[in-house]
């Protein structure tokens, strides 16, 4: 807390399989699970992210990079100088070409996005991941989940009688 | 930026099973799916079917939107086809004030020398500006966005005059512009039941079945009583008009206790009011100030007419009005068990005729209570 002022202060993120990344200690912030073991001084040296792969952690870490409010040198927010909507619309390409991964990946990110909270990567992953599925045939869905289905015919059928209403 | 591999994504996704995230996570996710979407994810997996709770999609049928007074009690809706009341936490905010009718989810209500326009998914209500007479006996919205908003008030009772107002370009509305006084023929309105838009003019049905019409690009006209149709060629005690699915307009004919209800449409024409024999599996709900007519897949409600009476009166369930994805549900604040199964016999305990039924099938409005201070609304936006 005491060199939040210098605002460089910088911050060893670990990843399970034993790759380190530096980051600045505001960009590691955009996670609020981080923000509290900084703030509660649980981060001495390096924090280990457990269940993250170094793959996936350079990904969140790249997003949090983007999205992090940048500070000038006068100490005013750069969206103070730039047009509001224009950086807002600028982030929204970024975030599209940024979340052009495969499913897998994907997943890999919405875990990260909730284990770490970030709102805007959570927004981002689960978003898209409606948008994809939303259309789709009861079949494409269970695909797409990678899951059985559980359902004894009887159950299945239930299912669709209590809610006729979407399937007429 | 990592790209789709088609060869990457058929091996690596296999071991990711998403019914394996956190329920907490589950829900984060399908927060956003709008509700017509559930069922079909429910029917995926049990995992993603218990992440979700019970919900009333509210887009199904028309609601009946009932305050028994307005301002001081929450509004319910009635839903014919789960046949169960919803109650919100909140009123319509407007004490006193008088429902005139809706478009859609649209509701307009009336204040003294004020009319109010409340959306009821968002809850924001836009004032119109004061009236400085006495209040319309009708007000009518064309339900439009943007610059296509319109709203016609109606006096009715002492000689026919409309009031216009539209939409102007902030979001505000232009002063009421009103057509001269006119003391023509008597012209006797159909008491319960708004004018309607049609081919856009407006229609007000008279009690014997004739209509005048008010054009607003003859303002300076206002109404012009038809020369024809002259009559329904129906006895009826109340009567409401509605434009059908097809375009043309129509008029639901109810006899003193009910029974029989027949359905007339006007042939454009011949000028005269012809019977309808069926409504080709849609459904008609009447009875308020404002009528609708829906195509509906729930074979049960087909060709029947719903007015706002019912034999039991409904539990209210205490909910919320929940939006995903531009689609609005109830969402019970108790727990509660999923809707039960509705088949192709089921009967609500609304009154509802079957056009068509014989005179003895059909039951009269006997041990029945009347929903006052009602009207229908439709949160379907297709």
């Amino acid at each position: 807390m005491a060199t939040r002022e210098a605002g460089k202060k910088m911050i060893m993120l670990k990843s399970p399989d034993g790759m380190e990344f530096e980051v600045e200690e505001a960009v590691a912030m955009e996670s609020q699970t981080i923000r509290k073991m900084i703030e509660d001084d649980c981060a001495d040296t390096a924090i280990l992210i457990p269940n993250i792969n170094s793959k996936i952690l350079s990904r969140v870490i790249e997003y949090c990079n983007k999205h992090v409010p940048t500070t000038g040198a006068t100490g005013a927010a750069a969206s103070d100088t730039v047009a509001p909507a224009a950086l807002a619309e600028d982030l929204k390409i970024w975030d599209a070409e940024f979340i052009k991964v495969n499913r897998a990946t994907r997943f890999d990110l919405i875990q990260a996005a909730s284990y770490l909270n970030i709102k805007g990567l959570l927004d981002l992953t689960s978003q898209t991941t409606i948008d994809t599925i939303s259309d789709n045939s009861l079949e494409e869905i269970r695909s797409f989940l990678s899951t059985k289905n559980d359902y004894l015919p009887e159950e299945e059928q239930t299912i669709r009688r209590e809610n006729q209403w979407a399937f007429q | 930026m990592g790209t789709s591999d088609g060869e990457t994504e058929a091996t690596t996704s296999r071991d990711r099973d998403w019914s394996s995230l956190p329920t907490d996570l589950l829900i984060e996710i399908l927060r956003r799916l709008r509700w017509s979407s559930h069922p079909g994810f429910a029917l995926a997996c049990s995992r993603w079917r218990s992440a979700v709770s019970p919900f009333y999609p509210a887009s199904v049928t028309p609601l009946l939107l009932n305050a028994a007074r307005v301002g001081s009690t929450n509004a319910r809706f009635y839903s014919p086809y789960f046949d169960k009341s919803f109650e919100l936490a909140a009123t319509l905010g407007a004490p006193g004030a008088k429902i005139c009718g809706a478009a859609g989810r649209r509701l307009t209500l009336a204040l003294p020398h004020l009319v109010r326009n409340v959306d009821l998914g968002s809850g924001i209500a836009h004032d119109m500006p004061p009236v400085d007479q006495v209040g319309f006996d009708f007000v009518v919205g064309d339900g439009g966005d943007g610059a296509a908003g319109r709203m016609v008030g109606v006096s009715a009772v002492m000689f026919l005059r409309a009031a216009l107002s539209f939409r102007n370009g902030d979001g505000g509305w232009t002063d009421w512009d009103f057509t001269p006084y006119e003391f023509g023929p008597a012209f006797v309105p159909s008491p319960s039941c708004n004018p309607v838009f049609h081919g856009g003019l407006l229609y007000l049905l008279g009690q014997d079945g004739r209509l005048a019409v008010y054009d607003q690009r003859m303002h300076d006209q206002g109404f012009e009583i038809l020369e024809k149709p002259r009559s329904f060629g129906f006895e009826c005690e109340d009567s409401y008009l509605v434009e059908s699915g097809q375009d043309e307009l129509m008029a639901v004919l109810v006899g003193l206790r009910g029974p029989p209800v027949n359905v007339v449409k006007l042939n454009e024409h011949t000028m005269e009011w012809e019977k309808v024999e069926s409504l080709e599996g849609s459904v008609l709900f009447t009875g308020t100030l404002t009528t609708t007519m829906k195509k509906t897949g729930a074979r049960w409600m087909q060709d029947r007419i719903f007015l706002p009476r019912l034999f039991d009166w409904p539990e209210a369930i205490p909910a919320d009005l929940v939006q995903h994805d531009g689609e609005l549900a109830f969402v019970p604040k108790q727990e509660c068990a999923w809707p039960a199964v509705r088949d192709d016999t089921y009967v609500t305990n609304m009154w509802s005729y079957k056009l068509g039924q014989s005179g003895e099938e059909a039951r009269e409005f006997w041990e029945t209570e009347k929903l006052d201070y009602g009207v229908w609304v439709d949160f379907d936006s297709t």
